[in-house]
This record gives structure tokens, sequence and C-alpha cells, in this order.
């Protein structure tokens, strides 16, 4: 009897080791999660550090009013705490995007696993204080706590994260904890006659349940991953260019080509109209026009809309994209099903190639280009770009060109019209206001002076009227810059370092 | 009870069975994600078997022989720049070539993504007072025009942005020029050595000479500046008190890029022409830019060769120039037919390295001068590397042309296919460079087998992302036994010497080694001064 019960507090003792090594690794994923998804991790990590020592306070106050059964209860307070503590992280990272107050639900997690942890130190000290004189028990139990603690702090950088990751981390300590309990009931089966063969049932399910989560935590990662956008998803896909979203809320379409808005539905055709119309109403008449990007076809919605075009040729580089917008039945119906007209030719290739090496002479260009936020896109802006535009455009030929907002981004707007104008070119820039954008620009350019463009108001149009059009010529204070710019060239890619300076205020 | 009994052990058999099950599938897909990587290798090197037919006294009964006005041999740049200027004077030639293909050190290749450089691989743009230069790079379409005489320069050949970036403390900075992280007396004591710097650039001798140029006899010989190659750089930093260790990293990196060898050695003189001895202007760039291609120099040398290549004898190994009379005979090994053969001429243009003439038979007065001496050389690792475009990195500036990292073993590595123009890159050719020590001698490196460059390259590149060798598919590593010649303390005034000596000889030396340095530039100019000569 004397040699089992040496063998008791042995295992007791260990446990305060082990229990403490969790306890502080529980602390440290909430806060590594929690900086992860929210960001401000000096915040975060001071948060929840505070809020779990304060609910570990709260679990030893509770403790005492546990008055029996107390190797039952901390059996009982293990699993709990291996539940809690082991599926938090997973809970935490699938209901990110589920849930409208995270944080309630992040604090309440910290909270709970607080007070369970504060619970198991006062249960074992009882356990063991008849084992021990009051002055070597105090003194070891809080030894093993925190030479356990520092064993955490050290493990969980240096090897658990690099090596398991997030969610195996806690999915392993929630195991280790459910191992405790185990053991613990299996030492003191004599003590728990009639509850064990329950308390083993629970623990080995929640075991396995530990276990299979932790095999299975790379696809639930992955599916955290998936849950980008809050809107209704009707098509996810990554094509070899970028990963293509559309949301649908309501009756209201949305597209995003890597996570940027590329159209709404409800406000699209004053963005589509301004861009197409003044370019047909310029300049010489022709019966076949281009489009460079564009490969949602609202571009060549606009053109169809004109008897006189017999031809349209769009060049986009995104097979998926056209493709999507030409057989999705919800998106080519936004279209009016334009890709599939038979006076439309497509063409999948990298527009900048195709201009210098196979691009006939064209009279109508319009180009519809993601803005210049990266360097590749930035070189479809380049004054390297446009000579070679001015050597494929006919003399009475005009173009257009989406070039961002005139309001969020002036210096880039008009950085790319100088060099327009540097490539040799007539500029005439224009703006419109689109809603789920805001201020917009365009640049409509020709190798001679532009007249006024004449918009054929007979043809359906819910926006552009020659009226408005000459409103939109107006550029408000707002909307200029007095500084002098640099010509966007290949070798110093200055449009994309204004982008990205003016856009980064805005940007979240 | 048993039937309880049954319950329990039932219930551990399936924990235990489910246990087991899961566990085997953890690991096995552990173990497929971290399968053996397989990269594809290649591994290249000068023909040096050919080379060291030298080494022994070739005696062989002539088969052929040939009669024209000069010999060149070698046709690497100042060769092939020698043979496009008598070419334009349609003087007759011939160029006599070791290596199966033309260009020495500009030579290139190509792989699925595209061609990359084996060496030489950017030209800084050009000064306007390099007149020829700039005609030759106004002919072949470099230069597109001139505003206020300036030229302008073809865009699609600058370097596109972002030129380059450096790995420094943990994070990648814009430039190569060390500043994240540093203390502000670090900072200062750069801008003050690239102010000097600076000051020198158009700065004239009192022969009315800049005293720092390109190519380097053009450079002044006054003392007050030729005195800097009596000292190397690294003792002339100390002497004006600049100690930073990120200045001393800094031109360490860049004397080693460009002249192959580092501060503690090089002549401060040569080191000093980094800085001061290029003068670039043009209409559409900034004074520093360069001209770089995916095949780099590659791109200038075809254009020289173009013109020149019905006159190129390849696989021909030189052994024996003698002065018969008033003519000279030139006699090598043609590898392809294992036959010697003769060329009678009235001149030769030596554009090979100086180790190469170590072992000619010969009578020429001038060329046993220029055998005697001894110059010392570097051996380098050029690595190409395709990778899928989804190399891992550390934070801060994006992946950039010409990517360095801090107090590497290594002179870093360039995106070959940067100029290529196109939305979306799936592959990427990094072409990564290294000097060795000297302690690496040519035997041993010739010695060693693909695998012994691969780790090299695997093992510093990691360095750089840690997912290297992940997404790497191919690495085609080439070893360059004697690279670069080493302008160290002294060189210089010994070259500069001979160089007024040889002034209207029917024999010239043209090869950037006696200019000290190995750059497009000087070779260029060294194959343009030597056809001059002699026309």
């Amino acid at each position: 009897m004397d040699k089992l019960n040496i063998k008791k507090e042995h295992l007791l003792m260990f446990s305060v080791f082990v229990i403490s090594t969790c306890g502080l690794i529980y602390e440290l994923v909430a806060g590594t999660v929690a900086s992860y998804l929210l960001g401000d991790s000096v915040f975060q990590f001071s948060t929840i550090i505070g809020v779990y020592l304060f609910s570990m306070g709260l679990g030893s106050y509770f403790s005492k009013f546990i008055k029996s059964n107390i190797i039952q209860m901390f059996v009982k307070v293990e699993l709990l705490i291996g539940f809690v503590g082991g599926f938090g992280s997973v809970l935490l990272f699938l209901l990110f995007e589920k849930l409208t107050h995270f944080e309630l639900y992040l604090y309440a997690n910290v909270s709970i696993t607080g007070i369970l942890v504060g619970l198991e130190i006062p249960l074992l000290m009882r356990l063991l204080k008849d084992k021990f004189t009051f002055d070597d028990l105090v003194s070891e139990i809080f030894t093993f706590d925190y030479i356990g603690a520092l064993l955490a702090s050290l493990l969980f950088p240096l090897v658990f994260v690099p090596y398991l990751g997030i969610l195996r981390t806690s999915l392993f300590f929630g195991f280790i904890n459910v191992v405790i309990a185990f053991w613990v009931i299996k030492s003191f089966k004599s003590e728990l006659v009639r509850e064990s063969k329950e308390l083993f049932i629970q623990t080995y399910i929640l075991g396995l349940a530990l276990l299979l989560t932790f095999v299975f935590a790379t696809n639930i990662q992955k599916f955290a991953d998936q849950l980008i956008h809050g809107e209704n998803i009707v098509v996810a896909k990554s094509s070899p260019y970028q990963r293509i979203v559309v949301s649908k809320d309501k009756s209201l379409y949305k597209l995003y080509l890597n996570g940027n808005l590329q159209f709404s539905s409800d406000d699209e055709y004053r963005y589509h109209e301004a861009l197409v119309h003044p370019c047909i109403g310029a300049g010489n008449v022709s019966d076949s026009v281009f489009i460079l990007g564009g490969g949602d076809g609202f571009a060549v919605r606009e053109l169809l809309k004109y008897d006189n075009i017999k031809q349209v040729t769009l060049v986009d580089l995104d097979k998926e994209v056209t493709k999507l917008f030409k057989e999705n039945p919800l998106l080519s119906r936004l279209n009016h099903h334009a890709l599939r007209s038979p006076k439309l030719t497509i063409i999948n290739t990298d527009a900048y190639k195709w201009v210098g090496d196979k691009a006939p002479k064209i009279s109508k260009l319009i180009i519809d280009f993601p803005d210049p936020s990266t360097y590749a896109v930035g070189k479809l802006y380049s004054l390297s770009f446009y000579q070679k535009l001015y050597k494929t455009l006919t003399p009475g030929g005009t173009m257009v060109i989406q070039c961002t907002s005139p309001f969020f981004a002036p210096k880039s707007y008009w950085c790319i019209n100088k060099t327009l104008q540097e490539a040799g070119f007539f500029t005439m820039p224009y703006h419109t206001y689109v809603p789920s954008f805001g201020e917009w620009g365009f640049i409509l350019a020709s190798k001679s002076p532009i007249a006024m463009p004449v918009i054929n108001e007979k043809i359906p149009l819910k926006y552009l009227s020659n009226k408005h059009f000459k409103a939109m010529l107006d550029f408000s204070k707002d909307m200029t810059t007095a500084d002098s710019l640099e010509v966007n060239r290949l070798n110093n890619q200055s449009l994309v370092h204004y982008f990205e300076k003016e856009w980064s205020r805005y940007a979240q | 009870m048993p039937n309880k009994m049954n319950r329990t052990s039932f219930l551990k058999l399936l924990a235990a069975g489910t246990s087991a099950i899961s566990l085997g599938y953890f690991f096995t897909s552990l173990k497929n994600q971290k399968s053996e990587f397989t990269i594809a290798l290649k591994h290249s090197f000068p023909n040096y078997k050919l080379g060291h037919k030298l080494w022994k006294t070739l005696i062989l009964p002539n088969n052929e022989t040939f009669k024209t006005k000069t010999v060149i041999i070698g046709a690497g740049i100042s060769g092939l720049s020698a043979a496009y200027f008598l070419e334009k004077q349609h003087s007759e030639y011939i160029i006599l070539e070791l290596e199966k293909n033309a260009g020495g050190n500009a030579r290139f290749e190509q792989n699925a993504v595209g061609k990359y450089p084996l060496g030489a691989h950017y030209l800084p743009i050009p000064g306007l007072h390099q007149q020829e230069l700039i005609d030759f790079l106004s002919e072949i379409e470099v230069i597109t025009g001139f505003k206020n005489n300036v030229p302008i320069y073809n865009e699609e050949y600058l370097c596109q942005a972002p030129e380059d970036r450096l790995l420094i403390n943990g994070r990648w900075q814009d430039g190569l020029i060390p500043h994240f992280g540093l203390d502000k007396n670090e900072i200062a004591e750069i801008e003050a050595f690239l102010q000097f710097a600076k000051k020198l650039q158009f700065q004239k001798g009192n022969d009315g000479k800049y005293a720092f140029d390109l190519p380097m006899q053009n450079s002044s010989s006054d003392e007050a500046f030729l005195k800097y190659d009596a000292i190397a750089l690294h003792a002339f930093l100390l002497e004006n008190n600049w100690k930073s260790n990120a200045l001393h990293w800094y031109l360490d990196y860049c004397c080693k890029d460009d002249f192959g060898i580092g501060i503690d050695e090089i002549s401060a003189w040569v080191a000093l022409h980094y800085f001061a001895g290029r003068k670039g202007k043009a209409a559409n760039a900034e004074s520093s830019e360069v001209l770089t291609w995916q095949n780099g120099n590659g791109f200038l040398m075809e254009k020289l060769l173009e013109k020149v290549k019905r006159n190129l004898k390849s696989q021909s190994l030189v052994y024996a120039v003698n002065k018969v009379n008033n003519q000279f005979v030139v006699k090598y090994f043609d590898d392809t037919t294992q036959q010697c053969n003769s060329i009678i001429c009235e001149s030769v243009i030596f554009a090979c390295p100086q180790f190469v003439l170590k072992h000619l038979q010969t009578n020429v007065h001038e060329l046993i001068a220029r055998q005697k001496l001894d110059i010392d050389y570097t051996s380098w690792l050029v690595a190409t590397c395709k990778v899928k475009n989804e190399l891992l990195s550390t934070g801060g500036y994006g992946l950039a042309w010409d990517n360095v990292k801090f107090g590497a073993p290594n002179l870093g590595y360039v995106v070959s296919n940067h100029q290529e123009i196109a939305l979306e890159k799936p592959f990427l050719n990094l072409t990564f460079y290294k000097v060795f020590d000297e302690k690496v001698t040519r035997k041993f490196l010739l010695k060693q087998n693909t695998a012994y460059f691969k780790d090299i390259v695997v093992n510093e590149m990691k360095a750089y992302h840690t997912n290297f060798e992940e997404v790497c598919t191919d690495i085609h590593t080439h070893i360059w036994a004697h690279a670069i010649s080493k302008p160290k303390v002294n060189t210089i005034k010994t070259l500069r010497d001979l160089q007024s000596e040889n002034s209207n000889s029917k024999i010239q030396f043209a090869h950037s080694d006696w200019g000290g340095m190995s750059v497009f530039e000087e070779a260029f100019y060294q194959g343009l001064y030597a056809a001059r000569k002699l026309i």
C-alpha cells in the first residue's frame, strides 16, 4: 500500500509539470491564432494573457466549491481541458468567417480554458495534501509548475510551431491532457469504482477524436483558407494566371481577380458605357474594333449595340476568364451572351507580345487592363508599349485606356497621360463616377488632335449622353496634381510606384 | 459480465486500431511531403582537354596551308571586336577559336525557359565620349535615336525595374548599397565614400584625360591618380579611416562582381574604376543604369559574331606562331579533323587570355616578353537554375533582376528572364555567380563531379529561399577555371607600359587581361584599337 502511494504521488507531481506545460501552450496558441487572424500581435497577446491569467484566478476560486469526488472531478477537468484546449484553435480557424463577434468567441474560449487550468492545481494540491507536509507540497508543486511553463515557452516557438503547425500543436497537447486523465483513472481505479468505466469511455472517444483531427489538420487548414469572401460564392477557380471569384448577393454579382474587385453588376454599365462609346464616336469611323483585356465581355456587349461594327477582336491573356464569361449561364446573361457573337474573335495571348509581333493596323482600340499594381501589369502602361501602339494605330484611329482613379490616384492617372504624350499621342482625359469604384478615369488617345466625340444616342444607353460627356472632361482641383511627373518606362516603372503609394493610403 | 468485458476490449481494440492507422497515415503523408526532390543536372567547363595539349610540345605534320592578311587568335569579345572592325575595312582575316562556340565569357545557352548567360551579363550605359561604342550600339539598334546628342536607348534592353535588391538583417532592401538596419555612422561612411568616388568621376589629370576611364589605356597617366595602383583598396580605405564593415563588404562585393577579386588584393586604382570610370548618360535612363538581355552579353556578342562568323574556325588550337621573313606562320590543331594546318599572314592579333600565350611555340620577341608575365586568374562557378515561380522569400522588396545577400559566400543571382515581358512567368531562370577563393585550385575544380557543384548551388541558394530545393527543376553548372585575370596591386603599371611599347607592330595583343578589367567595354576597345593599328 505504501509503495503504491509513492507511485501515485509521483504520478500526480509529474502531472503538475505536464499540466502547466499544456496550460501555457493553450495561452500561446490563442495568442498566435488571434494575431494571425486579427493582426496587431502586441494587443492580442497582451489581452489574451490578461484574460487567461484572470480566468485561472477564477478557476482557483471556484475550486473551493468542489467538496467531494476530487479525483473524479480532476479527471473530468482534464478531459474538458483536452477538449476545449485541443479543439480551440481548430474552432477559431473554422469560425473566423462565420461569426460576427469573433472576438467574443475568442475570449470566451480563452476564459474557459483559463478557468479549467486554474482548477487543476488547487485540485491536485488537495489530492496531495495528506501525502506531503505543507511546506514541501507548496514548494514542489510550484517548482514543477514553473519548470513546465519554461519548457512550454521554449518548445512552442522552437519545436511545435515550426514542425507541427498551430493546429496540430493544440491538438497534440489536448491529447496529452487526455493521456493524463487516462493515467489517473487507471492508477486510482480503486477509488473510482463506480465511475471508472464511464470515464474510460469518455477518454477513449475524446482521445480518438483528437487523434483523427490531428491527422486531417492539413485539410482543415485548407478548408479554412478557402473561406475568403463573405458573400455567396458563385464561382471560385484558379487559372494559371489568377484567382477568379464571382460572388452573388441577391441579384448583385461581383467579380474579383486575385481579390481585387473588377465589377459589380449594378453599376458596371456606367464604367463600360464610359469606356467604349466616346472612343467609337471620336475620329474616323471603323467597322473593326479591337479590345485588349476585358475578358468579361462587357465592352464587347457595348460594341455589339452598333450595327455598323462588323468585327470585334478580343485579346485577353486568360482563357479561363473568357471561357467563364462565355459559358457560365449566370455570367453570360450579364454580358448579353456577347462572347458568343459571330462577329467576335477571341485571342488568348499576352497583349504586349501580340501588339509587338502579330497586331494588324488598328483604327479602334479599347484597352481595359487591370490597374497597374504590379511590375508585370505596369509594363502594359509603359512608354515602350505605347510606342508599339503608336505604330499599330492608323492615322485617324482612336484608342481609349482605362487609367485607374484620378481621385484616389491622381499622380498615377496623369503619369499615364504624360507617358501617352511622350509616345506621340494627342490625348483627351475624362472621368466618370462608378459607385462601387468611386471616381474613375479614362484617356482617349489618337495620333492627331482629337475633336469632341459624337456619341450615337440612338443606341440603347443607360447612362451616357453627349451632354454628360462634356461634363466628364472637367477635372476638379482634387483630381489633378501639381507635381512634375515621370514618364512610365520599363526601366523605372514609375507608375507602379505612384500607384502603390497613392492607393496604400486607402488600403486597409 | 463477460459481455461488458467484450465491449471494453472492443473499444480498446477499436481505439488501438484507429490510432495505428491514423498515425501510419500521418507519417506517410509527412514522408510524401518531404520526398526526394529530383533536379536535372548538367555540367560544363572550358575545353581544357584540348587546351592542355599545349602543355606538351606539339610536333605534327602540316596538312594544309592557308593565306590571309590577319590571324585573330581567340573569339571572345576582343577577338570578335577586332574582326568586326577589320570586316568594316574589308580587310582579310581568319579567327581561330579553341572552343566549339565563340563568345568567351559572353557565351550563353538555352533551356525550356529561355536563353541564359554563362558569364558576363550586362553593359553599363556608356559615356558620351565612348564614341565607337555608341556607334556600335546605334548600329545594332540598342540605341534608337538621339535627343540633343544624348542617346535614347531601346527601353526593352535597359534593365527593367526593379533592378536590384539586397538581403540584409533579415530583410530584402531596395538597391545593393547597404542601408537597412545599419547605424547612422555606417551609412554616413558609405555615403562619404560614394561622394569621394563621384567627385573623381569627371576629374581630369594633367594630360587632359579623365582620371578614370574605360578602356584602361584612356585613363590619365597623372601620378596623382596612378599612385592608387600601388595600394590595395582595403589598405586605401583604412588610410582614409573608412572602417565600416558594411562599406567594406559592399566594395568587396563590387570588386568581385566586376573584377573577380576582393578588396584585400585589388589595386585601388582599378577598384575606383568601378565607381568613377563610367560616365553613363542617356536621354531616357539614369546614368547608373545598365543594359541587359536574357542571354546577358551574349546578345552583344552575337551581333559582333553575325558579321564575322564566316571567317571563324572553331575547335582550333593554335600552338605555334613564328616570324618567317616578313611574315608570320600560325600553326593550329583542328580538333574536328585531328590535323594540323598553317596560316601564313602579315599580322597577328592575340585576342586570347595571357595564360594561353605562355604555352605557344614562338620566335616573336613581343610575344616572348608577354609570356614571362605572371598573371593570376580566379575561378568561377556560374549556375543557371530553372525554378518554378514559387520562391519563398523573407519580407521586404520583391524579386529584382539582381539579388544579393549581405555577407554571402557568393555574388547572388540574376533572374535571366527578367527582361522578358510577360504578365505571368511560370518558370524563372536564376543565374548564380560564385568566385572561388585561392585555396580552391583549378585542378581540384576540374576533378569534381556534377553533384559537388549542385550541392554548392543548392546549399547557398537555400540561404536566399528556404524552399529552393522544392521549386528547382534543373541546374546547369558551368566552371570557369581561368575566369578573370586578377588586377592586383601594381599590375596596371606593367600593363600600361606594355601597351605603349606595342603601338605599331604587326603583332597586336587585344584582350581585357591587358586592361586589367574583364568587362565588355575593355574587351571591345582592345579589339578595336588592335584592328585600327593594323589598318
